[in-house]
C-alpha cells in the first residue's frame, strides 16, 4: 500500500518526460515561425515604434512617387517606339516604292510593242491595288492593336495603384495599432509579433491582388497574336496577288 | 560587170542575214532583260514588306512589365529595424 504513491509518481514523471520529447521539438519549430530578434530588441520595441514608422512611411511615399514617374515613363516609351516604328515604316514604304518606279520605268523603255505597254500598266495598276489593300490592313491591325494595349496598360498602372493603395492603408493600419498598444503597456515584444504579422498579412493581399497583373499580361499577349496574324495575313495576300501580277507581265514580255 | 552585180547583191543577201540575226539577238537579250527587271521588282517588293512586317511585330512586353520592380518596392519599403 505503501509503495502505491511512490509509483503514482514515477508513472506521472514518465507521462511526462515522454510528453516532454514529443513536444520539445515542436515547441521548437514555433519558436522558429516568430520574428527573430534578441529579447532586449523586442523588449524596446515601443521606444523604436516612432521612428520605425517614419522610416516604413518616408520608404513607402518614395516608392509611390517612383510608382508615378514608372507609369510616365511606360507611356513615354510605348508612345516613343510607336512614333519610331511608324517612321521606319513610311521610309521602307517610300523607298519600295521609288524602287519598284525606277524598275518600272526601265521596264517601260524595254517595252517593244504597245502589248507589252498595256500589261505595264496592267502590272502597275495591280500593284498599287494590291498595296492599298495591304496598307489598309496593316495599319488597321496596328492602329487597333495601340488602341487595346494602351487601355490595357491603363489598367496594369491603375490597378497597381489601387493594389498599393490597399497595401498602405493594411500597413498603416498594422502601425497605428501596434503605436496604441504600446501606449496602452502592452507587452512590446507581443506588440511586436502582432505588427510584422499583420504586415505579413498585408503583404500576402498584396502579392494576391497583384496576380490579377498576369491576366492583363494574357490578355496582351491575346492581342499581340491577333495582331501578328492580321499583320501576316494582309502581307501574304499582297504577295500573292504580286506574284499573279508579276507571271502575267512576264508572259506579256516573252511574247515578242 | 555581171559579176559585180551579182557579189553586190550577194554581199547584200548576206548582210541583211547579219541584220536579222542582232535583231533577233537583241530581241531575245530584252526579253531575258526584261524578265530579270521584273522578277527584281518583285523580289525587292517582297523584301520590302518584310522587313516593314519585322518592325511592326516588334514586342513592347520589356516596356510593359518594367513596373514589375515597383511592385516589388512596396513589399520592400516595410522593411525596417523593428
Amino acid at each position: 500500500m505503501k509503495e502505491r504513491p511512490m509509483r503514482t509518481i514515477k508513472n506521472f514523471s514518465l507521462i511526462l518526460a515522454t510528453l516532454g520529447f514529443i513536444l520539445t521539438p515542436a515547441l521548437g519549430l514555433a519558436r522558429e515561425d516568430k520574428p527573430t530578434a534578441p529579447a532586449s530588441d523586442a523588449k524596446n520595441f515601443c521606444t523604436r515604434i516612432a521612428n520605425v514608422t517614419g522610416e516604413v512611411n518616408s520608404k513607402l511615399v518614395k516608392v509611390d512617387q517612383d510608382r508615378g514617374s514608372k507609369r510616365t515613363e511606360v507611356f513615354n516609351q510605348l508612345k516613343e517606339r510607336k512614333e519610331s516604328r511608324v517612321k521606319q515604316v513610311q521610309e521602307k514604304r517610300d523607298q519600295a516604292k521609288a524602287d519598284l518606279d525606277e524598275r518600272l520605268s526601265d521596264l517601260e523603255s524595254d517595252a517593244l510593242t504597245e502589248a507589252q505597254l498595256s500589261a505595264l500598266a496592267a502590272f502597275r495598276a495591280a500593284v498599287a491595288a494590291a498595296q492599298e489593300v495591304r496598307k489598309a490592313a496593316v495599319d488597321k491591325a496596328m492602329a487597333d492593336f495601340r488602341t487595346s494595349q494602351e487601355s490595357l496598360v491603363t489598367k496594369r498602372q491603375d490597378a497597381i495603384k489601387a493594389n498599393a493603395t490597399t497595401f498602405k492603408a493594411d500597413v498603416a493600419a498594422a502601425m497605428a495599432k501596434a503605436k496604441t498598444d504600446c501606449a496602452a503597456s502592452v507587452d512590446p515584444a507581443t506588440v511586436r509579433r502582432t505588427l510584422m504579422s499583420a504586415q505579413q498579412a498585408a503583404k500576402d493581399k498584396f502579392q494576391q491582388a497583384n496576380k490579377d497583373l498576369d491576366k492583363l499580361g494574357g490578355q496582351i499577349k491575346n492581342l499581340t497574336q491577333t495582331r501578328n496574324q492580321a499583320v501576316r495575313d494582309a502581307n501574304q495576300a499582297f504577295k500573292a496577288a504580286l506574284e499573279t501580277a508579276r507571271q502575267n507581265l512576264k508572259a506579256a514580255f516573252a511574247q515578242s | 560587170m555581171k559579176k559585180i552585180l551579182f557579189l553586190t547583191a550577194g554581199l547584200m543577201l548576206l548582210a541583211a542575214a547579219c541584220n536579222a540575226g542582232n535583231q533577233a539577238s537583241t530581241g531575245n537579250s530584252t526579253e531575258s532583260n526584261s524578265a530579270s527587271r521584273v522578277d527584281a521588282a518583285v523580289s525587292n517588293l517582297n523584301a520590302s514588306v518584310d522587313s516593314e512586317e519585322a518592325v511592326n511585330l516588334q514586342s513592347d512586353d520589356d516596356v510593359i512589365n518594367s513596373d514589375q520592380t515597383i511592385v516589388n518596392d512596396y513589399e520592400g519599403a516595410t522593411n525596417a529595424n523593428y
